[in-house]
């Protein structure tokens, strides 16, 4: 009887129990392995480890080791595939955007809305407000590097949790980005508040961001030349004459220099793979102008002494009967120069002082173009460490100048070229608007137009996941045309 | 097993009152046909009166009989009646196994409520006995296949020690997942690996397919649910069984290769010549002006092979017999199949079984040992359970099982892409390596110590630099790899439940039960320093196994831990009572369900620093690469059931279920379903007019079922990354948004089916109808990555899924000592997929583990759930098409399509044969299985065709010529079409071109394979020996089988006999995976 009522009891109160407190569960639903609300400075930290990939030229930032990924360094011909060509035929499909927007630009987009939205967080990383302009500025520079490759993308209507994102048009955006990069060199707060954690390529310094950001909307107002040479006029003078002044020293880089182990410089695994070397038309010119860089960006034979380059585009069994032939041929990146801790650079001096080059020509400002030209050979030099070169800058410019039949604009415009090793991104950019110098397409290539791509095309998830917006903007080209890898962007007219 | 269940059932009427009366007392023994045993709990009666009493445990009766007496009637559930006239003091009887009382049969439903399985308002299908024991199945899931209409099941090769095998019920029910694992339960305690299930215990299995039938068990049985029984011991005696198993597993069907051409580049020159120079070793210039092959390209578009002399790989090295010698370049048509050895397992189990007054116990014990089909690799379980029920006093009843299952296996199994065994073989190798050397040189080292391979790293096209050669450049020694590296995983497993019932009387009981599984896993793998001094390159299979993504492994050391614990306490009220013509059945009950988890998993980076110090403080990097993890998730339900019987003419049940789950939003985490479903058994009605009909049976039934998610899904969570970059920890924003509306999902099925026997249940036949809507599924949607992220966790879409599933089971012979019968069963599901989110038509599943990351180059196909075409479909690069036109470009290559639907993962058919002879004590049965339609891709012919490894890249053309010879002389792939405006196309291209750069390289579509297969899964011939006839070992022996069986005998017909399609490892298809394999095996029962 006792053990009758003891259950009866018991049931009684497991139901009841179990009714009232059914839906009730405390923090079992928190996860113990992450954090609710981000740190600011550590999602800073990890844009800035992704900004090494776009420069040596993987498709999107979050492929860190970009070996078979590659796309702009084929396209510029720096590099040509050995084993496995694939990319340098051009295969004409979707590259995904991923890793740029879902990534980077989200956590960007983070940092603004955490500091802007909960002031208590300020003293989580450096002074909000600052925080908030470099974020801005990284985000200017992600977004140019997306429009640069795929045209008009999502701009207004991204990162804000639309599924269905509109696409704005490329010009809208670079009016946007030259709005933001100088609001952004304004609004800092040099020396107030909490200084700046979690930067690894500036560690904070606000003079520094300046730079960047003056010489980011200097190339950005030159990528208007052709097409809005006005404007590109008006947001050229307006960056040079900045009080924050731009990238003028090889001190001033934006350069990530890798501390190995965890982080090793992308190029890193070249050491070991056979499948990436320096493409011929490439070597043959720095061989032509006696370029000492030569020796930095490929694998100097260890008979001969020099570096010959691999004939650039072929298909697997052309390239195999090349292999075959024991003609040498260079590996991409000399040894000293793709070791774990080896930096990459990302916005160089040597750039700057080209576009200062150009602009004095193009746009007219007060600078000596041959004066230009020549130190950014200088600077170049001395970012790869280049003490004693076997030829003077002096005489090196002759070269180039006599390889362009003494046409100075032609001869900065190559040297955009040479310059951008390393840089891939702007490589492929500068050669896309300049045309210099005129490259020859891979002869097996597999696109259909057989030429070499002018724009990435949209990622294939669009078409899947933002159709009504992703057919408005293919029928919206600037220059007609569907969303092929040959048709041109807006400002590369 | 009904024996044993009708044991227990009539254990229950112990208490019908013995009436005693005046008369004479007759004894007797009760004994089974099928065995000689006695057979406790039968009822004897005197026929024309009430008078009747039940066998003891001994199988022995006493009664007193009226001197009206002159008959007594022996009637046992499902061994039938029969009378005998009382002729003395001694009546005994023997009863048989009365094979067609199906109606008689009582199954087990969700959470363990018996039915009748006449009464059944939804499709339930099982398998029990001889069924299950005679060929000793591997597992759960390979016992069903092709017996239970509706159920897929995907078999893995035998090569693959560890893995099980994957089943799908309905098609699977979840529009965004590739697997639709079912859930299931063993003796109440629910299990989610297969491989810890001792089938040596197993005493029956029930499938419930819809949501209908699983209602009970709410979410975890929307894919449906395996209840598994085991085996208990038989009432008043005492067994002892020892059962041993010895097989052998030999590799079956391999792809066809091509045996013409030799290893090396697409590219000319095909022969080199090596010339002595300064430097190179002096032992060299015995080779000097001879020829060698491209070693480094891992292709097999070589020279042709024609007996000429030439350098092989293993000649430069100094200290075997074959050093600094030329040898004849040979075909070599069974170097993969020689590959592998032969797997020998040997399996022992010992049992004991005891049951008495008031309890029973049974114990079994099986040893398992194995070695496989890949070198070095082995297998060892354990398995330990007790399975026990003591009665306490008249109304507690206390239920014990335990399960203890230890398992330790060596190597590694998963075959994908950079596999360096299966995956070399089929994707990346030279037809021309002599299996024998490469075995005999595993141990072999270049002289600056390291491992030479076939695919020896060449940059530059000619042996140079001595002092690194030698490496391989992808791939390395087989052999050695197998023999070096190794990869050992140990799991002990507990599970088992506790249970207390009381009986308030012969109506109403409570059980209350407490149910523990618990997983603790340890692995550990080394990867020896010497492969990383002997790799090249990134992309090597080596390099996969360890820190992807840096350098080239130098030595590897990776050591994880988990522990998994699911815990359930649960207590269900059970009430039955029977007014007049009207049976109530009604229970009502409880579940709090408890998941934990925690993992630690460690890897040395970089490698390691003293070469094979296995520690991870000896790793290269620190901090060296290490994650952990842990969860917790609740689930609290309540459920009922109510059942209603009419004579057995009318039924009708009800169920209803709610959950409230941690998982959900506090707002929305409590969700509640019904079911709801009735059966009418008509033979009564038709037993004068349609007399041939034995039994018939007409039900309809439907359910909801609600689904909740995984733990931590309704929050972003920003967690701190592994590494930290010079001091700096970095944080990320998830790139999966959240839904903070998320409600659960539900299930909506409708049911409809009939089963019915004609010729005194010589045949049956039983047909179902499903029709299922899955609505609010919570799917993580692809949206534009624009939006910040990629996927979104919320409530999307709409899925169907319906069809027809039949059973036919028949008789071709029915005698006293001959028996044929045969199941036959078909099914044809189909899914669709109405709707996603709005804007949105596709929803990414997965894909083979080849998918270029930048999606640059479109190496493999995706698989899609598409609204209007359905879930499962094959989306990659096609052939571009005109008129149905293959459009061919002016280099004679295809034109191809990005995007292009390429065929569905599901088959339209599936089904299966069960053929069961018998011969008096011998008896023989056989499975055959079927899929037919669907499609797959296989990773193997994609990257094979292109290094020139199987047979279709290599014979002769339409022209007579060879296909590898230039197009000018004859040779060439001939290719047909149009171009792109459509004016036909007929050329021939050079097969180099063809394979490399258009046919399979890019093209998906020329790898895509139909999955329709016929093929026999096993054969079993048992003999059981008549123990009574020995003599007086016959006392002691009680039970003597020996059987053989064979397991995938015959692969009966598939298109492309390349592949297994019943073996695929992924679901999109095959990726390189370990070859299919043929087990022949006997086993030896002894019982005492």
């Amino acid at each position: 009887m006792f053990k009758n009522i003891k259950f009866r009891y018991s049931a009684i109160a497991l139901i009841a129990l179990g009714l009232s407190s059914c839906g009730k569960f405390g923090d079992v639903n928190i996860s113990p392995n992450a954090a609710t609300t981000p740190k600011t400075s550590a999602l800073l930290t990890n844009v800035e480890t992704y900004l090494g990939s776009d420069a040596v030229g993987a498709p999107s930032p979050t492929i860190t080791a970009p070996i078979t990924g590659f796309l702009s360094p084929y396209y510029t011909q720096h590099y040509s595939q050995v084993q496995y060509p694939d990319n340098q035929l051009y295969p004409s499909t979707g590259i995904s955007w991923d890793g740029t927007y879902a990534v980077v630009l989200e956590d960007l987009y983070n940092i603004i809305a955490v500091n802007s939205a909960t002031p208590n967080v300020k003293a989580d990383g450096g002074n909000s407000i600052n925080q908030i302009q470099i974020a801005r500025i990284l985000k200017a520079y992600y977004f140019s590097i997306l429009t640069d490759k795929y045209g008009d993308v999502p701009y207004t209507q991204a990162l804000i949790k639309k599924v269905d994102p509109a696409y704005d048009k490329q010009q809208a955006i670079y009016t946007d980005l030259f709005k933001e990069l100088s609001s952004a060199v304004a609004s800092f707060q040099v020396g107030v508040g909490d200084p700046i954690v979690g930067d690894i390529i500036y560690n904070g310094d606000l003079t520094m961001w300046k730079r960047f950001a003056n010489s980011l909307r200097l190339s950005l107002a030159m990528r208007l030349s052709k097409v809005d040479p006005v404007t590109g006029k008006a947001q050229f003078l307006a960056a040079l004459t900045d009080a924050g002044g731009v990238i003028d020293n090889n001190s001033y880089n934006v350069k990530l220099s890798y501390p190995g182990g965890s982080f090793n410089f992308p190029m890193y695994n070249l050491t070991t793979a056979s499948v990436v070397a320096i493409s011929k038309p490439f070597a043959d010119k720095l061989n032509a102008y006696s370029d000492p860089r030569v020796f930095v960006y490929a694998v100097k034979n260890s008979t001969t002494g020099t570096v010959s380059g691999f004939p650039y585009g072929l298909n697997r069994p052309d390239a195999q009967a090349f292999i075959g032939s024991k003609v040498p041929y260079s590996l991409a990146y000399a040894t000293a120069y793709k070791t774990a801790t080896s930096s990459v650079y990302v916005f160089t001096a040597a750039y700057v002082d080209l576009l200062r080059a150009e602009g004095a020509i193009t746009y007219g400002t007060t600078d000596d173009p041959a004066t230009f030209l020549a130190k950014s050979v200088t600077d170049s030099w001395a970012q790869w460490s280049i003490t004693s070169p076997a030829i003077t800058v002096a005489q090196y410019v002759v070269n180039a100048t006599a390889g362009n039949s003494g046409n100075l604009l032609k001869t900065i415009q190559e040297q955009y070229w040479i310059a951008l090793w390393g840089s891939e991104q702007n490589a492929y950019d500068e050669w896309r608007r300049t045309g210099v110098p005129a490259l020859t397409p891979a002869p097996d290539a597999t696109n259909p137009s057989k030429t070499i791509p002018r724009r990435f095309q949209y990622p294939t998830t669009e078409v899947n996941y933002n159709p009504t917006n992703y057919n408005a903007a293919v029928a919206a080209m600037p220059y007609g045309g569907g969303d092929t890898d040959n048709n041109r962007v807006w400002w590369d007219k | 097993m009904k024996k044993l269940l009708l044991v227990s059932l009539c254990f229950l009427l112990l208490s019908v009152a013995q009436v005693f009366a005046q008369g004479r007392t007759v004894t007797g023994t009760v004994i089974a046909k099928e065995d000689g045993g006695p057979i406790p709990g039968v009822s004897v009666k005197v026929k024309g009166t009430s008078l009747g009493v039940i066998t003891g445990a001994d199988g022995k009766y006493s009664i007193r009989v009226p001197e009206s007496g002159k008959v007594l009637v022996f009637a046992f559930i499902g061994y039938g009646t029969i009378e005998k006239p009382i002729t003395g003091s001694v009546v005994n009887a023997t009863l048989e196994v009365a094979t067609h009382q199906l109606g008689e049969v009582v199954v087990n439903t969700a959470l363990g409520i018996q039915s009748k399985a006449d009464n059944l308002a939804y499709a339930q299908q099982g398998l029990s006995g001889g069924d299950l024991t005679s060929t000793r199945l591997t597992d759960i899931n390979t016992a069903m296949a092709g017996k239970i209409a509706n159920v897929q099941v995907r078999t893995q090769s035998a090569a693959k020690l560890g893995s099980q095998s994957s089943i799908r019920i309905r098609g699977g029910n979840s529009v965004s997942n590739l697997t639709n694992d079912p859930l299931y339960v063993v003796d109440n305690t629910p299990i989610d690996d297969i491989n810890f299930i001792n089938m040596d215990d197993v005493d029956d299995i029930q499938v419930l397919k819809g949501p209908s039938a699983a209602a009970l068990y709410g979410q975890r049985g929307s894919n449906g649910v395996i209840i598994i029984t085991t085996k208990k011991a038989k009432a008043g005696r005492f067994d002892l069984t020892l059962t041993s198993t010895f097989s052998a597993d030999n590799v079956t069907n391999l792809p066809h290769f091509q045996n013409e051409y030799a290893g090396g580049s697409a590219g000319a020159p095909i022969f080199q010549t090596y010339t002595w120079a300064a430097g190179d070793p002096a032992e060299w210039k015995a080779l000097d002006g001879k020829q060698y092959h491209q070693y480094f390209d891992d292709a097999s578009w070589g020279p042709k092979i024609d007996g000429q002399e030439y350098i092989p790989w293993y000649a430069w090295f100094p200290g075997t017999q074959y050093s600094f010698k030329t040898a004849k370049l040979t075909p070599q048509p069974n170097n993969v199949r020689d590959f592998y050895s032969t797997g020998i397992n040997a399996q022992n189990n010992l049992a004991f079984a005891k049951a008495g007054d008031g309890y029973n116990v049974r114990i079994s014990y099986t040893n398992q040992n194995t070695t496989g089909l890949l070198p070095n690799t082995w297998l060892k379980r354990n398995y330990l359970s007790l399975n026990s029920s003591f009665n306490l006093d008249k109304h507690f009843t206390a239920d014990v099982n335990f399960n203890y299952v230890n398992q330790k296996y060596q190597g590694d199994f998963s075959d994908t892409y950079g596999n360096v065994t299966s995956g070399s073989f089929l994707q990346w190798f030279h037809r021309d390596l002599d299996i024998n050397i490469l075995k005999e040189l595993s141990g072999l080292r270049t002289p600056y110590g390291r491992i030479p391979s076939w695919n020896l790293n060449d940059e530059l096209g000619k042996p140079s630099q001595a002092a690194f050669y030698g490496g391989s450049d992808y791939w390395t020694n087989p052999f050695t790899y197998q023999n070096l590296a190794s990869a050992v995983n140990i799991q002990d497993r507990l599970y088992g439940n506790a249970g207390l019932t009381y009986k308030f009387n012969s109506h109403f009981k409570l059980n209350g039960n407490f149910s523990h599984n618990q997983r603790n896993t340890h692995y550990e793998s080394k990867l020896p320093s010497i492969f990383g001094l002997s790799t090249q390159d990134m992309s090597s299979p080596l390099a996969n196994n360890a820190n992807a993504g840096s350098r080239p492994v130098v030595g590897t050391y990776r050591t994880y831990d988990v522990r998994q614990v699911e815990n359930n306490y649960s207590f269900l009220a059970s009430y039955n009572q029977k007014f007049s013509d009207i049976t109530v059945d009604a229970n009502f009950g409880g579940n709090i369900r408890r998941n934990d988890y925690s993992s630690l998993d460690n890897s040395t980076k970089g490698g390691l620093v003293v070469p094979d110090l296995f520690t991870l403080t000896n790793s290269v990097t620190t901090p060296f690469s290490f994650s952990a993890t842990r969860y917790e998730k609740i689930v609290r339900s309540l459920y009922g059931s109510v059942a209603l019987n009419w004579k057995d003419i009318v039924i009708l049940n009800a169920t209803v279920r709610n959950d409230w789950s941690s998982a959900l939003p506090v707002t929305s985490n409590s969700y509640l379903y019904p079911s709801i479903g009735g059966s009418f058994i008509f033979t009564k009605f038709v037993e004068k007019s349609l007399p041939f009909i034995s039994f018939g049976k007409v039900r309809a039934s439907w359910a909801e079922i609600g689904s909740d998610v995984d733990q931590y899904q309704t929050q972003l969570y920003y967690s701190v990354l592994a590494n930290q970059y010079n001091g700096n920890i970095a944080m990320t924003t998830p790139n999966q948004d959240v839904d903070t509306g998320l409600k659960p999902a539900l299930s909506k099925s409708t049911e409809f089916g009939a089963d019915l026997r004609f010729l005194n249940d010589r045949l049956g036949i039983s047909a179902t109808y499903y029709n299922e809507n899955r609505v609010n599924d919570i799917i993580p949607i692809n949206i534009s990555s624009a939006s910040g992220f990629v996927t979104r966790l919320s409530n999307a879409g709409k899925i169907n899924r319906h069809g027809i599933e039949l059973t036919l089971d028949g008789y071709v012979v029915r005698n006293k000592s001959f028996n044929y019968n045969i199941t036959l069963n078909v099914a044809r599901n189909q899914s669709r997929v109405d709707e996603l989110i709005p804007g949105v038509s596709n929803l990414y599943l997965g894909g083979s583990d080849y998918s270029s990351s930048t999606g640059a180059a479109a190496y493999a196909p995706g698989v899609w759930s598409s609204v209007g075409s359905g879930y499962g479909q094959i989306i990659g690069r096609g052939i571009q098409k005109i008129n149905g036109q293959n459009v061919i470009n002016s280099d004679g290559t295809y034109a191809y399509v990005d995007n292009t639907k390429l065929g569905s993962i599901m088959p339209d058919l599936t089904g299966g044969m069960i053929n069961t002879i018998s011969y008096k004590n011998l008896s023989l049965n056989f499975t055959v299985d079927f899929v037919k339609g669907g499609n797959y891709f296989s990773l193997s012919n994609f990257w094979g065709g292109f290094s020139g490894l199987y047979d279709f890249t290599a014979g002769n053309n339409d022209r007579g010529k060879p296909t590898r010879d230039p197009v000018s002389s004859g040779g060439g792939v001939h290719v047909k079409g149009v171009d792109a405006t459509g004016n036909p196309v007929d050329t021939y291209v050079d097969a180099t071109v063809y394979y490399d750069n258009n046919g399979l390289n890019k093209i998906n579509e020329t790898s895509i394979f139909d999955l329709t297969y016929v093929k026999l899964r096993e054969i079993n011939l048992g003999y059981k020996f008549n123990t009574k006839s020995f003599g007086s070992i016959g006392k002691y022996l009680k039970g003597l089988q020996i059987s053989a069986f064979v397991r995938n005998p015959w692969l009966i017909y598939t298109k492309n006999k390349n592949f297994d399609p019943s073996e695929l490892t992924g679901n999109y298809g095959e990726s390189g995976q370990l070859p299919p394999s043929r087990t022949l095996g006997a086993t030896l029962k002894l019982g005492f």
